[in-house]
């Protein structure tokens, strides 16, 4: 009955702490590099369990979720419970409190929420430190480096060693090391122990980590260290009391420590003036190329194969520029490499590229160069590929080539300088120009000549314009622009018009001439005037005839009036000319 | 003085041989891909005194293949303003795709270009000959005309106007050659300020090998202009001028 009551009061507690999220740790004040338990248990199944924040403390692993269910059956009363446990393994890497903010999981749809949980760690003592250096003597990773001064895309080998006096029961890796700057291949290391002695203490070796890192850029570039979980397996003291454990051995304990390598610094140099076409290549390389067939039928196919072998970072190069041919078709590089030892051993990188010719003819294609930086010589080096010169026959298929039926159009498609002048005019330098001062001067001195010969011209060469030629046109001149009016008359047919008008005209030209008002002249009184002035009488009889023929004309219907217009017009003409060339 | 001829002229000689020794030499310099050895050898013909298109255009190579774009932009305009040569305009061009800045010519009204075209299809000294030539044959027709019986009244009307169209293109000649005043930027890069002091308004800025118009000057300010009309302020020491 008592045990019954028991019983109940324990299912009764069960039930009240049934949702209670408890945390624990193993060693609470712990010591500085120790391993720290922390367990979350909760007595029932729960979901979304939510991690509590660890400040300042580093998770090694976690959260390791287990759970646990019994089953009793007592005096015919059966009981089911379980729990689950969440644990997680700390590490503390410097003493003080640390606060860890309380955890929390759904139960039923319900959040239950832990406590914070302080947590102590204190210094290590010296017998802990003592311990830990017999750790580190025994149990460390060491870092070879090839080289620590390289230049850009030099490479350098990378090995991580493990040395161990323990029995080791697993390793793990906890962090990689970061390659920050660098490009790394990992080469594959036997992790498998040997024995090798160092400083007369044997250790067993083994290589964890090998790769070959290429620097990508300048500066001083730091290998992060790595880690590594070791479980070491450390015999039980023997315990006298249990035959059993003493005659199988006994059991061992598992102790996990946390070991690291150093960090390392490497200096890459900046590559100093580096050749135009310089791509990057460091190394000691070599080039080949080879053609398949130097001579086949056109639209058939080529592999033109380009090969570099060597050390170094062979597997970075990029397909390089080649120049074929205009008339070429060309696919992408079928790239292959074969690289050993991530390019430290003698590695094979080659480009193909299947090239269809088009056309007919001879053509060649030009050696490719490869700069190459050789890190023993310290200097660049071009390694160049042979040249190739290949016939293109015919096609046979004779629909496919249209040869020279279908022209191409000529294409550039690479734009560069023209090549420099060869030969050269060189001349002193001098004024290119003709000082302006001095250019219009003599361009205004021609012109101030031609206004002093006109001006000459105008004062003294009155006598000298009279040749006849230039008089007849002046006179010519005046005539056409007295009967101007009569001219228009012709052309209108206006009849009574013109003849009025050549009569006026005349009358008026007199009138200028003699210097008289034109209402003072007529028929009668013209003679008086003709005689006081130097102009010929047979000019005067004339004028007069035409004045009558004009006063007839007007009255007198004439059947062709056409022709006798014309003729007064140029009789008229005539007169005027005459007087002119007279009076001059 | 005629020995003084004599000897003048035969420095000339010696002059202009040892300049076309150097050139050649830098030639070959260049055909092994030696720009630099190069460029120093045409810069001492320059410096013995002598100068021609081509120089200045080889010289631009050199220093396009050595990625100095301002340098060689330079080198062109120079080559251009002693001869207009295609294989230099081809250059030039090629050379101003490679610097920073992509400057937007201002569109020209096309009676402009025209005029403009004409005007540089020679240099100004040939425009200048051109103009005098023209001018000079006026003169003769004229006073044949004037003082025997020959006339040529016809020729007279063509040269006349063609004498007056002759001055304003060699004066627009004169003006866009040696009046304007032109640079290339050598800094890598310069702010243009809104006035000639530095803590003026920053208006824009410019690369290397950028062509710019000079205005004005005050004290060690430049007044630059560029193509697409915009201008500013800049120092003195970040531009070269043509």
């Amino acid at each position: 009955m008592k045990k019954l009551s028991i019983i109940l009061l324990l299912f009764c507690s069960a039930l009240l702490h049934a949702q209670q999220l408890k945390v624990s740790a193993d060693k609470n004040p712990a010591i500085v590099g120790e391993q720290i338990l922390i367990q979350y248990k909760i007595n029932t199944q729960g979901d979304n369990f939510k991690s509590p924040n660890f400040k300042g403390l580093r998770v090694l692993s976690g959260p390791n979720p287990s759970t646990q269910s019994s089953y009793s059956f007592v005096n015919g009363k059966s009981q089911r419970s379980s729990s689950t446990t969440y644990s997680f393994y700390l590490k503390a890497v410097k003493e003080g409190t640390y606060t860890i903010s309380p955890a929390s999981i759904t139960v039923k749809g319900k959040k239950v929420q832990s406590k914070a949980y302080s947590l102590k760690v204190v210094k290590e003592n010296k017998k802990n430190k003592a311990q830990q250096k017999a750790l580190s003597d025994n149990l460390f990773i060491k870092v070879n480096v090839s080289k620590r001064n390289i230049v850009i895309g030099e490479q350098i080998l990378v090995t991580y060693k493990l040395f161990t006096r323990f029995d080791l029961h697993n390793t793990e890796l906890t962090s990689l090391p970061a390659l920050n700057g660098f490009w790394a291949k990992d080469l594959e290391a036997s992790s498998r122990f040997k024995r090798d002695v160092v400083d007369g203490i044997a250790y067993n070796v083994a290589t964890i980590k090998k790769s070959v890192l290429t620097a990508q850029k300048s500066g001083e570039l730091i290998i992060d260290p790595m880690e590594l979980k070791c479980s070491i397996r450390i015999q039980k003291k023997r315990n006298n009391r249990d035959p059993f454990a003493n005659f199988f051995g006994g059991g061992y304990n598992v102790q996990e420590e946390f070991i690291s390598s150093k960090p390392i610094i490497i200096k890459v140099a900046d590559l100093s003036n580096p050749p135009p076409n310089y791509k990057g290549a460091v190394g000691k390389m070599s080039i080949k190329s080879s053609v398949d067939n130097t001579s086949i039928n056109a639209n058939d196919a080529i592999t033109y194969k380009l090969t570099i072998t060597g050390t170094g970072n062979i597997e970075l190069i990029e397909p390089l520029t080649i120049q074929f041919p205009e008339d070429f078709e060309v696919y992408d590089p079928k790239i292959t490499d074969r690289i050993f030892e991530g390019g430290m051993k003698r590695s094979v990188k080659t480009f193909e590229y299947l090239l269809i010719p088009r056309y007919k003819g001879n053509y060649s294609i030009p050696s490719t160069s490869l700069v190459v930086y050789n890190t023993k010589k310290k200097q660049y080096e071009t390694k160049k590929s042979s040249k190739h010169t290949l016939t293109i026959l015919a096609s046979k298929n004779n629909e496919q080539e249209t040869g020279t039926t279908s022209q191409q159009q000529i294409r550039t498609e690479q734009k560069d300088i023209h090549y420099i002048f060869t030969e050269s005019n060189l001349q002193v330098i001098k004024e290119r120009v003709i000082r302006p001062s001095l250019f219009y001067i003599l361009f205004f001195l021609p012109i101030l000549l031609f206004i002093l010969l006109e001006i000459y011209n105008r004062i003294v060469g009155k006598t000298d314009t009279s040749s006849s030629d230039w008089k007849n046109k002046k006179a010519n001149k005046i005539a056409l622009k007295r009967l101007k009016t009569a001219q228009i008359c012709i052309n209108n047919n206006d009849f009574d018009g013109f003849f009025e008008e050549i009569e006026k005209s005349l009358l008026g030209y007199f009138a200028d001439k003699f210097k008289v008002a034109s209402a003072d002249l007529s028929k009668e009184t013209v003679s008086t005037y003709f005689k006081s002035s130097a102009i010929e009488n047979a000019v005067e009889s004339k004028f007069i005839a035409l004045l009558d023929e004009c006063e007839f004309a007007r009255y007198a219907p004439a059947s062709n009036k056409n022709a006798q217009m014309d003729a007064v017009l140029s009789k008229a003409k005539n007169i005027i000319i005459e007087v002119e060339t007279a009076l001059k | 003085m005629k020995r003084l001829i004599f000897i003048l002229s035969f420095i000339f000689t010696l002059q202009s041989f040892a300049g076309q020794q150097l050139f050649l030499q830098a030639n070959s310099e260049y055909a092994n891909e030696n720009y630099t050895v190069a460029i120093s050898l045409y810069d001492s013909v320059l410096t013995t005194g002598l100068e021609s298109s081509e120089l200045y255009y080889n010289l631009g190579n050199c220093h396009y293949k050595t990625q100095d774009w301002a340098n060689a932009i330079w080198h062109y305009e120079k080559s251009l303003q002693l001869e207009k040569k295609e294989k230099t305009i081809h250059n030039l061009e090629l050379a101003n795709l490679k610097i920073i800045d992509r400057i937007e010519a201002l569109p020209q009204l096309f009676y402009k270009k025209w005029w403009n075209n004409l005007t540089q299809l020679f240099s100004t000294k040939t425009w200048q000959i051109l103009a005098l030539l023209c001018i000079g044959f006026v003169l003769i027709l004229r006073l044949l005309n004037q003082f025997t019986s020959l006339k040529n009244k016809l020729f007279l009307r063509i040269l006349y106007p063609s004498a007056v169209i002759l001055l304003f293109i060699t004066h627009n000649s004169y003006v866009q050659n040696f009046v304007k005043k032109e640079a290339i930027i050598f800094a890598s890069v310069v702010t243009v300020n809104s006035a000639p002091t530095s803590n003026s308004a920053e208006l824009f800025s410019l690369h290397s090998g950028s062509k710019v118009e000079i205005i004005d000057t005050i004290g060690n300010w430049k007044n630059i202009k560029i193509a697409n009309g915009n201008s500013g302020w800049i120092l003195q020491s970040s531009i070269k001028e043509l």
